[in-house]
């Protein structure tokens, strides 16, 4: 990595967007973005819904499908779509049933795939390198073939909200008064974890379990912090990663950090920001509107 | 009164109907109808039943036995309990009243002015339009009852069902919302069937009740059910009915033979 850097500029002399004059690099912010993108889009969904806790078990079950493909030499990418698109859609009839709740459902995926995951990857020569990656992610090896695929399933996911956002959110809001006005609401459940399915693993396979999960949850935490309405919460959810995915990606170059693991505390770290400057507007709000501590 | 008789003008029809979740039956045996323009109340303690009828009239529910026949293009406009309402997400008022257009529209229609008109209307008739910009989270108890009888009546019902729409109202809130309830069955002629466990509420508004006990169901006219050894024979205790400013109160004590109607 730095070996192709120092035959252009000097490590130390890259600047924050400088890094990215480097061709993998800019490979790398395309795919961290589409990746990250998909996943905050949805993941604005995935917290309205309650259903977090899912993001993480279809980020391991990408895992168990990559693993599992490299076990059996038939094509990990599918493998992990296959497996993330039937644990997702396991996952979209499960609340049906009562006597156990869908969270413990979840909670027993997670943990089987995680485990059979890494049997499979100790099991497995070629597996074992790819394992470690699983985790942290290979963003800075991203592919102009990833790139390509997150893009076209970024567009499908945008142009699949925009016909059907109204849908979406009325059936997750209240299913059952969507269906009493004759709404397919399976039809849009199926649509929506189709969708997330889809999107995790294709951005868990390029980017890792953490950079996906926290893609899911920390962008839409901020703009939800911030924002009112829900055009204004998913633009800002997208936003957040535009502005974290480089600023990560620049750090792990500059400080030869994992780029996974240093897009997280980007995101960490601007959750934090914006959380303290909320409190400090808060109290300052609450003086001037003459609170008091007496 | 035993309401096995089927009028032509029943917009619902219940054969002998079984209802309940897996396998048990919660309620078994069901034969009533609903006339079009009815306003009936379905009574019962908690656990009866009330909900579950409503769910099998709307279709979510499948009987376990018997059949329901639903007079064909009928519109039902439904307003679940609304504390069953996630209030986490940020929906302004005409978000949510804009959802009662959707089961007019199709799923890849936008709406149009037409359908705006309509909204615009619901909000009117339940007196919300003050607040259509506000968050619904941040709204008191009796506007989000109002909320959601707008987003029922922009899907232009025929058929309005209400699930206990007066949990939690204090009196001014739940006098509002009956009187509500009350004017939209009165002027614009649509059919009601509200789920209470309050029995002052149900008979001071509704036209016939419906009791729910011991996995049945018995249905009365008002002023039939109004009698306080019926109603001291239905909750195995002694209860009184006297008026007061022309509303009817129910209250438990006196003996179960007599009462002070």
């Amino acid at each position: 990595m730095l070996a192709l850097g120092d035959a252009l500029v000097p490590h130390a002399a890259l600047s924050f967007v400088g890094v990215f004059r480097e061709p993998f690099l800019r490979y790398a912010l395309f795919a961290g973005l589409l990746a990250g993108s998909v996943c905050a889009f949805l993941g604005v969904y995935v917290i309205l819904r309650r259903i977090v806790f899912l993001g993480v078990a279809l980020s391991e079950a990408a895992a168990l499908g990559v693993a599992l493909g490299l076990f059996l030499g038939w094509n990990a990418e599918a493998a992990a779509f296959g497996l993330t698109l039937v644990t997702a859609l396991l996952f979209s009839v499960s609340g049906r049933y009562r006597a156990l709740s869908q969270e413990s459902v979840i909670g027993w995926a997670y943990v089987v795939a995680g485990g059979v995951a890494i049997i499979l990857i100790a099991k497995t020569p070629v597996a074992e390198a790819h394992g470690l990656d699983v985790v942290s992610g290979m963003l800075l090896y991203a592919s102009a073939r990833e790139i390509r695929q997150l893009g076209l399933v970024a567009g499908l996911v945008l142009v699949v909200f925009t016909l059907l956002h109204r849908m979406f959110i009325f059936v997750s809001f209240d299913k059952e008064t969507a269906r009493s006005m004759g709404l397919k609401t399976s039809v849009y459940e199926l649509g929506f974890y189709a969708c997330l399915g889809l999107s995790i693993s294709l951005a868990m396979r390029t980017a890792g379990i953490l950079f996906v999960f926290a893609s899911l949850l920390i962008p839409a935490m901020i703009s939800l912090s911030l924002f009112q309405r829900m055009w204004q919460i998913l633009a800002g959810a997208v936003l957040v990663v535009f502005l974290c995915v480089p600023a990560g990606i620049s750090l792990s170059f500059q400080a030869d950090l994992p780029t996974g693991p240093a897009v997280v505390c980007v995101y960490a770290g601007l959750f934090v920001v914006v959380s303290a400057a909320g409190a400090i507007y808060s109290f300052l709000r609450w003086g001037a509107a003459g609170g008091s501590l007496r | 009164m035993s309401d096995d008789e089927q009028t032509d003008d029943a917009v619902v029809v219940f054969q002998r109907v079984s209802l309940g979740y897996g396998r048990g039956a919660v309620l078994s045996n069901l034969t009533f109808s609903i006339a079009d323009g009815d306003f009936l109340g379905i009574i019962g303690p908690n656990g009866s039943g009330k909900t579950t009828i409503l769910r099998s009239i709307l279709r979510v529910i499948k009987p376990l036995g018997g059949s329901i026949r639903v007079r064909e293009g009928l519109k039902f406009g439904y307003v679940m309990q609304r504390q069953s309402l996630d209030e986490i997400f940020p929906l302004s008022v005409l978000d949510v009243v804009s959802m009662g257009r959707l089961g007019r529209v199709g799923p890849l229609r936008r709406l149009f002015a037409r359908d705006f008109d309509k909204i615009d209307r619901a909000l009117s008739i339940t007196g919300i339009q003050d607040i259509s910009h506000k968050r619904y989270r941040d709204l008191s108890g009796g506007q989000k009852q109002r909320v959601l009888v707008a987003r029922a009546l922009a899907f232009e019902p025929d058929v309005l069902l209400l699930d206990e729409p007066t949990n939690d109202l204090d009196i001014k809130g739940e006098e509002q919302i009956m009187n509500l309830i009350r004017q939209i069955h009165q002027s614009m002629g649509i059919t009601v069937v509200l789920v209470s466990h309050l029995l002052n509420i149900v008979f001071s508004f509704v036209h016939r009740v419906m009791f729910l006990k011991d996995e049945g169901m018995r249905i009365y006219d008002r002023r039939e059910a109004l009698h306080p050894r019926l109603l001291s024979e239905i909750y195995e205790t002694p209860v009184e009915v006297g008026q007061v400013g022309g509303r009817f109160v129910i209250v438990p004590g006196g003996k179960s033979d007599a009462g002070s109607r």
